[in-house]
């Protein structure tokens, strides 16, 4: 469907980007000299004191109209990750009509409602919902990448995004045709055919997230300069398997961490209201939650790397120094903070995520990004029910 | 002569090029002008017509001109005057975001109004709501569930005889009758596929599940059964499953305004927890309509606390949730509430028979 970009062999997984990028490097010194490459850092100037009092904000109005005012504060906060987010000292700029945002979340909530309860009613509703449901995603996944790319800006000049209906089709099919066959397989076949198909879906997730980020990176244009990407099938592979194991690990050292820490409180003599029970599965508890905080930070900063370096907007490319290392203690102390507060740290650790997350991200070019000209056609809006009802279904679209 | 109107430098962006130029900007009574140079014409825009973006501590002011171009300035109080000057008002939020107290006082009302929503109005609402869902809807819903559960594996058809069964179903609706309960619309038999089945469900609509494990552990024990019985009774009587099922609604759109906007594992995991709470009232609740129920037929309420001190047998070897992350209250708090009540009938019926001695 989309036009092969794979040029570049794939490096093994095994190798990994930043080997791979390495050897790049290493290869074309040369090269370097003939063409010189400009490196722009982007930087994030946003701060946890002024997003706090924003974010309470919305959060208040939004609580006092049931919701409603959910389509407003959205537009605020992002437009305050946007003008902060600087890339040579001139911020993005987010220009959505909330209205149409509106309009989006109750269509979503009304498709989600239909889906939620239409199998109480009959089998056949419930096929039916699950039908239109399947039929409105792709469009509401495409409709909802191009909202946000439309209505973003840099120096007055606009983003876009311009897959098709078909192409939009197209990419989500196999993705579809997976997902329905595990479902009936789950729905008609036994348990041991349900245990398949949910193993087989949970074998192709990769694979789906791969295509679909490579569907978005492949239909974006920023001031008449279209984007590509290079497939890294093998790497996402590879980042969601150490993912797993990292998971398995510390899920393992939890539960043998707390069965030893309970067995060790049960022979000393305890004073009387403390539970070696409780101790040892809060213990377990945390461990647990520990070990889903380390697999996370390695599952986001990985995918931010093998997705924008194999990304090109036009003559731009990116570079990042996202590390692992770096983003673990930023994802441990967002946790602590947000147990200890109760959830009232949550716009600080938004803040401290994404000054790291942005703040790693370069743009390079041989010519220079001042250089960029272009003509525009800045149509009109289209409508935010794409937007919205992704955000519904849960589809995070990654910055 | 008329007082200069507010300047500033700027940047000028044309929406066709990526190129700034650099501008100094007048904000007058009504109207905002861009001096591009000696090279290019002035350009007037009504200040009303202008999409003016709103001010950030560490951005510059964004202006959207109508002709596609853009216009950057330094934030500062000066700016934010001359824009007032000229008619210009930012939205109330921007006031109550920008200012500390302001902040502070709808910090209070947010903590306030979550923890009401969650504790008073959406028990309320989903109370409502289930009260004005038709019985039809419900049993619909408990009977599609069992035929779930059915084809899942988890649950096997029963071991009982059909005339144990018959003999059961005699005795427990003879019980409803004297505990003036509503006849079980839908009593079904089933056995666990693997481990302790000792235990009984609900479902919407009328429907309770008994487990072959519980029936064979009360064996001669009917009061058991009964006070089993009268409990899933209680969640029928106070439509326990339909209103946990409006309550997670409401709680999943409240959880995912405050934290759903960067992640959905936080408000997940705030649903998980309030789900439990919610569910730990409905078996206290269902408790207290099972003694009161027992107490109807004239049986003990240490029928029930027989019953949790099984539960508390068979699994207190294992390492078990502490009570607030558990959909069941601890087995011991409920027997001993059970305990309580048969003791207090036992006094009030020693009271009442010591006057005639």
């Amino acid at each position: 469907m989309d036009a092969p970009v794979d040029t570049v062999p794939m490096p093994l997984p095994a190798i990994g980007a930043d080997a791979a990028d390495a050897i790049a490097a290493a290869a074309v010194p040369q090269a370097k000299v003939a063409t010189p490459t400009q490196s722009v850092p982007l930087a994030f100037t946003g701060t946890g004191s002024e997003y706090f009092r924003i974010w309470v904000v919305n959060a208040v109005l939004t609580i006092a109209t049931l919701g409603i005012y959910s389509a407003w504060a959205k537009v605020r906060k992002a437009s305050y990750f946007a003008r902060n987010t600087r890339l040579l000292g001139d911020g993005f700029e987010f220009t959505a009509n909330p209205w149409a945002i509106l309009r989006g979340r109750v269509l979503a909530l009304g498709l989600l409602g239909f889906y939620t309860f239409a199998y109480d009613f009959s089998l056949t509703l419930g096929l039916v919902a699950t039908a239109v449901l399947l039929a409105a995603a792709p469009l509401l996944f495409a409709s909802a990448t191009r909202f946000r790319l439309r209505n973003t800006r840099w120096r007055a000049l606009r983003f876009d995004f311009t897959a098709s209906k078909a192409a939009a089709y197209r990419s989500a099919l196999v993705v579809i045709a997976v997902w329905i066959s595990s479902t009936v397989i789950g729905a008609f076949g036994g348990l041991d055919s349900a245990v398949f198909a949910g193993f087989a879906a949970v074998l192709l997730m990769p694979w789906m997230h791969h295509r679909m980020k490579a569907f978005q990176h492949r239909h974006a244009w920023f001031a008449g300069h279209a984007s590509s990407f290079r497939s890294a099938l093998g790497s996402f592979y590879a980042t969601y398997a150490i993912a797993v194991v990292i998971l398995l690990v510390a899920a393992a050292v939890a539960g043998f961490g707390a069965a030893g820490v309970s067995l060790a409180l049960r022979s000393l003599p305890l004073a009387r209201g403390a539970d070696p029970k409780i101790i040892g599965f809060l213990i377990g508890a945390i461990v647990g939650a520990l070990g889903y905080l380390a697999s996370w930070p390695y599952f986001a900063s990985r995918i931010q790397r093998i997705v924008w370096t194999r990304t090109a907007l036009g003559p731009f490319q990116f570079e990042t120094t996202i590390a692992f290392r770096t983003l673990l203690p930023i994802a441990l102390r967002n946790f602590a903070l947000l147990l200890v507060t109760a959830g009232l740290y949550w716009p600080f650790a938004s803040i401290a995520w994404a000054r790291y997350r942005i703040g790693c991200m370069s743009v390079v070019s041989v010519e220079s990004p001042e250089a960029a000209v272009a003509t525009l056609d800045p149509g009109p809006a289209r409508q935010a029910a794409g937007e919205g009802a992704a955000d519904m279904f849960g589809i995070d679209i990654g910055w | 002569m008329l007082a200069n109107p507010a300047s500033f430098s700027g940047r000028w962006f044309d929406g066709r090029s990526a190129a700034p130029q650099p501008v100094r900007v007048s904000i007058g009574r009504h109207e905002l002008v861009i001096d591009a140079g000696a090279e290019r014409p002035l350009q007037a825009h009504r200040v009303a017509a202008l999409r003016i973006a709103e001010p950030l501590e560490h951005a510059p002011r964004l202006i959207d001109l109508p002709d596609g171009g853009m216009l950057e300035t330094e934030e500062g109080p000066a700016l934010v005057a001359a824009l007032r000057g000229a008619g210009h008002r930012e939205a109330r939020a921007v006031h109550w975001q920008g200012a500390w107290p302001a902040s502070l006082v709808a910090l209070v009302l947010l903590v306030a109004g979550a923890a009401w929503i969650y504790l008073v109005g959406l028990p309320r609402v989903a109370d409502w709501a289930a009260s004005k869902i038709p019985v039809e809807w419900e049993q619909r819903l408990g009977d599609q569930s069992l035929k779930v559960l059915d084809g899942s594996g988890l649950f096997l058809k029963t071991a009982l005889l059909p005339e144990e069964r018959v003999a059961l179903e005699a005795r427990l609706a003879a019980f409803e009758k004297a505990a003036g309960l509503v006849p079980t619309r839908r009593l079904e038999f089933r056995t666990v596929a693997s481990g302790d089945g000792t235990n009984a469900f609900s479902l919407p609509g009328g429907t309770i599940v008994l487990l072959d494990d519980l029936v064979d552990f009360a064996g001669k024990d009917t009061e058991m059964l009964f006070a089993v019985m009268a409990h899933e009774a209680g969640h029928q009587a106070r439509r326990h499953m339909t209103r946990s099922l409006l309550r997670g609604l409401g709680g999943a759109a409240l959880a995912g305004l405050l934290w759903g906007d960067y992640s959905s594992v936080a408000s997940h995991t705030a649903i998980l927890f309030g789900q439990l709470s919610y569910s730990r009232d409905d078996e206290r609740e269902a408790d207290d309509f099972a003694i009161a129920a027992l107490r109807r037929a004239g049986v003990s309420p240490a029928a029930l606390a027989r019953f949790f001190n099984k539960v508390r047998t068979t699994k207190g070897g294992r390492t078990g949730p502490p009570t607030w992350a558990s959909t069941h209250p601890d087995s011991g708090e409920r027997a001993q509430r059970a305990i309580a009540a048969a003791e207090a009938d036992d006094a009030a019926r020693e009271a009442a028979s010591a006057p005639s001695r």
